[in-house]
């Protein structure tokens, strides 16, 4: 045996009261010592006065010891309590060591249930709780016009003299530029800024300088910093190219600087589109060029003075916004944005929903823990009834159980880190623009100690109800239930019959939201986008202005390259369009003859410039007169093409046909509207249509256009001559974003179908983990009842009916759990709102289903014990109690 | 060596105290008392720091203390010697026992002053 510890003999005489103790200990010496001087012969007071001559001042001495005592007294029990708890610990060890299976599973539920939790939390810690990259994001703010629209040039000169809101304001555009000379030509992704923007985000160059503020100006020198990776890339990371010139669309632009990779690197509107740059380029706008109010193409970004609160700016640009209408004339309304709002936007409902989820995933596991937990407690009754016979105290009973959860909550913790860490891989790997910043996402310090944290948590949750309710047990009772002591009573079914239920109504919440996300998901693949994705494949061409200064070469370049691709074998049409759709591209007002409209409230339209078969290629119906052919040229009438919603908002009740318009984008004069086509969503999916408005090439010329080639055969198999006929044309223009309008409608699905497929995920979770507890409860049931049905078979009830009346518990069970997770779903719904499409969040259909899938769940788990209880040996039943 | 006679003694006081432990365990009083008789009540110690170094001397392991009946029946704390308190007391005594030779012979050398 063990070496008793030293201060365990303490133990035996402290008593509750150190300060009687000590008074006991000094009254008795200094009685002792008088009665001794007493027997020598001194009168009684003498005595007493020459004991305490020879003791000293007795107060101080008392004062002494009690101060002492209380400190011995406090460590000892400080140290007697770690050494309980390391007990408890080695006791909660062996205990679990010795039921493998129960720990197994109960670990494996947690790790699942903290697993998923943590991993979302690490998703959700990226996107929305980290702060932004960029040094005092919290001042800085998008500004946009009303329906977070861009601004033109000579809105951003008017802007920026409001001074008494922004400290400082720029102005950037996210866009592409031809890399030539060096290799293959590649078409880089470039974000021109202002000097301001540069400095707003913070960015300290590896080598070289940033913008400076003359550098905006035009004129001035064509100047570039290079992303790090590019710099590797495509110049081997040589140093000396600072101050070399590379060539950007047929010019030479002057390396400035390298931006080190890192979350800064980028601008905002790309950090959403979890997009990299390849390169910063000078602003060099020419306030001449860019008079136009119409053409808006500037992202905003200010940083608000300091002190400024978000509401006051705003307030403050309202003035300043007046003042403009009034010089200016046009509506001049801004809205200011929190950075981390532009960054995150439509991803947030999402995360907030995604987060909900996954904590209910977390309680069904708890849920399911504590049901566990709480058939073993009545298994251990007697254990515990005996220990607590034997003197244990009841906080010590609790704290042994309390530490048994914990330490399963620590393992499944340790487990739950596995699953998410995998989980942020898979998160990553499966959706990296889904959501934004998600390449941020990762398992550090503080995901770890927030697993950490979780899991003593669930320990608490899922230990502390059973442990309370088994430390209670009264021992004469379950002594004198004998052998088949255990039982539960009562109370402990209805418990385990709440934790049933309570798992159920969450499943049912999560079925809800996993069903509703499906149904968007197929709501939005049947929309009508308005054109058929299928075999056709797009790639974006720019022509360098120096090689194609003219609108003559620039059409006579897009005309031969669509003839040629045409002529390719399995291309069954070939057309250019100078967006493609559901990714946004140029809009604004246009004009009506013979309509006035007061300035600022234009009609307005989407604005596609589009050559001979773009119709035809993507299969857009055509509803009224006809579309562009090759005789729709310069020199012909001009003519355009509207869609479906500009006939109906514009000329209701009559045809468009005939009618004239003002396209007004680089275009003199008026266009006669010869088509109307069907509607396509040229946003998004879930965006309808605008009205919109089509020009000829040929008859408005660009110097860029996307090639859509639809495919007899796969249309991945077209590209490579695709390239050829490209290179054949001109040796140095790269082909850029090559996908086809497939992948490009995937692409708009990707964060829903993430969402999706991880409430899917967890629904499934959830309904396995519910259809395990529910089978537990209802197996348990039958062995508590097994003496009464013995009886009531031998007393002739038939199998059928013992089986009814098995599976109506758990049916009973069910319909509860329904029930209120019906309720639940009913208010959850309103998170899910801005996830649905086409569907109301109480949509009757998916509500059913799942009540259904439910019920049946619950049926097959029920089913197995039902048939055990059937098949029960009455005989055997009642001999062997 | 600025050691006045008094602090010498406070100074082994604990000593003392374990060699009065030394034979049977004491209460407090009990200590003092055969202090007292073996000395011809020469060193009187004051009764009232007996308790503290008794703490310290529990502190360090020398003695421990259970509370027992004394001889008149009273509730009172009783003191024992631990295997470390003898260990401590024979290496202390021996030493001790040098050092105070040691001052004998430098007293008793000629002249006497005694």
């Amino acid at each position: 045996m063990q070496e008793q510890p030293r201060w365990r003999r303490y133990l035996r005489f402290w008593g509750p009261d150190i300060a009687a103790d000590v008074d006991d200990e000094l009254r008795f010496h200094l009685e002792m010592r008088e009665r001794d001087f007493l027997a020598a012969g001194l009168p009684p007071a003498a005595a007493r006065e020459e004991a305490l001559a020879r003791f000293g001042d007795p107060d101080k001495v008392a004062r002494w010891l009690r101060a002492h005592d209380t400190r011995k007294l406090r460590r000892f029990k400080r140290t007697q309590a770690m050494s309980d708890l390391l007990q408890d610990i080695r006791y909660g060890l062996r205990r679990l060591w010795k039921a493998p299976g129960f720990t197994l599973a109960v670990v494996l539920v947690l790790a699942l249930g903290i697993g998923a939790t943590t991993a979302i939390f690490s998703v959700i810690d990226a996107a929305l709780l980290r702060p932004l990259p960029y040094p005092e994001a919290e001042r800085l703010v998008a500004v946009y016009a009303p329906g977070q629209n861009p601004f033109s040039f000579p809105q951003y000169l008017d802007w920026k003299r409001d001074t008494e809101v922004f400290a400082d304001l720029g102005v950037y555009w996210r866009t592409t530029y031809a890399l030539t000379g060096a290799g293959e030509p590649e078409m880089l992704q470039v974000g021109r800024m202002s000097a301001s923007v540069a400095r707003m985000l913070g960015v300290v160059p590896r080598v070289g300088r940033l913008f400076t503020p003359a550098e905006d100006l035009p004129g001035t020198e064509r100047v570039v910093m290079l992303s790090e990776a590019l710099w590797r890339r495509r110049f081997g990371g040589d140093p000396r190219i600072l101050g070399r010139a590379i060539t950007l669309g047929e010019q030479p632009y002057t390396v400035i600087g390298i931006i080190p990779p890192g979350r800064r690197s980028t601008v905002p509107t790309a950090l959403a589109a979890a997009q990299e740059l390849d390169l910063w380029m000078n602003l060099r706008l020419d306030a001449k060029k860019n008079a136009t109010r119409d053409l808006q193409f500037l992202d905003m970004l200010g940083r608000l003075r300091p002190g400024l609160g978000l509401a006051q700016a705003a307030e403050r640009t309202v003035s300043f916004a007046r003042g403009l209408k009034e010089a200016v004339g046009t509506d001049q309304d801004v809205t200011l944005l929190p950075l981390e709002r532009l960054v995150i936007g439509t991803a947030r409902p999402l995360l907030i929903a995604l987060a909900g989820a996954v904590a209910m995933v977390l309680l069904i596991a708890c849920t399911n823990v504590a049901n566990l937990l709480l058939a073993r407690a009545a298994v251990r009754r007697r254990e515990i009834a005996i220990r607590a016979a034997l003197g244990a105290a009841r906080g010590r009973l609790v704290r042994q159980l309390l530490v048994e959860s914990l330490l399963l909550a620590l393992l499944g913790g340790g487990a739950g880190m596995l699953v998410a860490w995998a989980g942020v891989a898979g998160l990553r790997a499966l959706g990296p623009n889904s959501v934004p910043r998600l390449a941020e996402a990762t398992v550090d310090a503080k995901i770890l100690g927030f697993a950490l944290a979780l899991s003593l948590l669930t320990g608490l949750l899922f230990g502390l109800l059973p442990a309370l309710r088994a430390s209670r047990t009264d021992l004469a009772e379950v002594m004198k239930e004998g052998t088949r002591g255990t039982a539960g009573g009562p109370a402990r079914e209805r418990l385990r019959g709440t934790l049933i239920v309570a798992e159920v109504a969450l499943s049912f919440a999560l079925l809800i939201g996993a069903g509703l996300l499906l149904r968007s998901l197929d709501r939005l693949l049947a929309v009508d986008k308005g054109f058929d994705a299928e075999r056709v494949i797009s790639s974006y061409l720019l022509l360098p202005s120096s090689r194609y200064p003219q609108a003559q070469q620039q059409s006579a370049f897009l005309r031969e390259l669509r003839e040629r691709a045409q002529a390719l074998p399995g291309v069954q049409t070939a057309a250019l369009v100078s967006d493609i759709p559901l990714g946004g591209g140029a809009n604004g007002g246009f004009g009506i003859a013979g309509r006035e409209y007061p300035r600022g409230k234009d009609p307005f339209a989407e604005k596609r410039i589009a050559s001979p078969g773009y119709f035809e290629a993507l299969r857009i119906p055509v509803l009224a007169g006809r579309v562009f052919t090759e005789r729709d040229i310069t020199g012909a009438p001009p003519v355009v093409v509207v869609n479906q919603a500009l006939a109906r908002r514009y000329f209701p009740g009559e045809s468009p046909l005939g009618k004239r318009v003002d396209f007004r984008w680089d275009t003199s004069g008026m266009q006669e509207i010869v088509g109307v086509v069907g509607d396509v969503r040229e946003q998004a999916l879930h965006q309808p249509a605008r009205p919109a408005i089509y020009i000829p090439y040929a008859q408005r010329p660009a110097d860029w256009a996307y090639l859509v080639v639809r495919t007899t055969g796969d249309p991945h198999g077209i590209v490579p001559s695709l390239r050829r006929v490209v290179a054949a044309l001109d040796r140095n223009m790269p082909v850029a974003d090559v996908r086809t309008l497939e992948d490009v409608v995937a692409a708009g699905l990707a964060a829903r179908r993430l969402g999706m497929a991880l409430f899917g995920v967890f629904s499934v979770l959830s309904l396995v983990l519910a259809a395990l507890g529910l089978y537990a409860v209802i197996s348990y049931m039958v062995v508590q009842r097994r003496q009464e049905i013995g009886i009531r078979m031998a007393l002739g009830a038939q199998a059928r009916q013992v089986m009814r009346s098995v599976l109506g518990q758990g049916l009973a069970l069910i319909a509860v759990g329904v029930l209120c997770g019906a309720l639940a779903a009913l208010w959850l719904g309103r998170f899910l709102a801005g996830l649905v499409f086409g569907v109301g969040t109480t949509d009757p259909i998916t509500f059913a289903s799942v009540a259904l899938l439910l019920a049946v769940t619950a049926l097959v788990a029920s089913m197995v014990p039902a048939l055990r209880a059937a098949r029960l040996d009455p005989a055997s039943v009642l001999r062997s109690e | 060596m600025g050691r006045e006679p008094g602090d010498l003694l406070q100074g082994t006081l604990g000593l003392l105290i374990l060699k009065a432990l030394a034979a049977e365990e004491r209460h407090g009083y009990g200590i003092v008392r055969w202090i007292q008789d073996v000395t011809g009540d020469v060193v009187q110690i004051e009764e009232g720091s007996l308790y503290p170094a008794l703490r310290r001397l529990e502190d360090r392991a020398f003695v421990e203390s259970r509370w027992g009946l004394s001889e008149n029946n009273r509730r009172a704390r009783f003191y024992a010697i631990t295997r470390e308190g003898r260990q401590h007391l024979h290496a202390d005594a021996s030493s001790w026992m040098r050092f105070a030779r040691a001052v004998i012979c430098v007293l008793e050398a000629e002249p006497s002053v005694v």
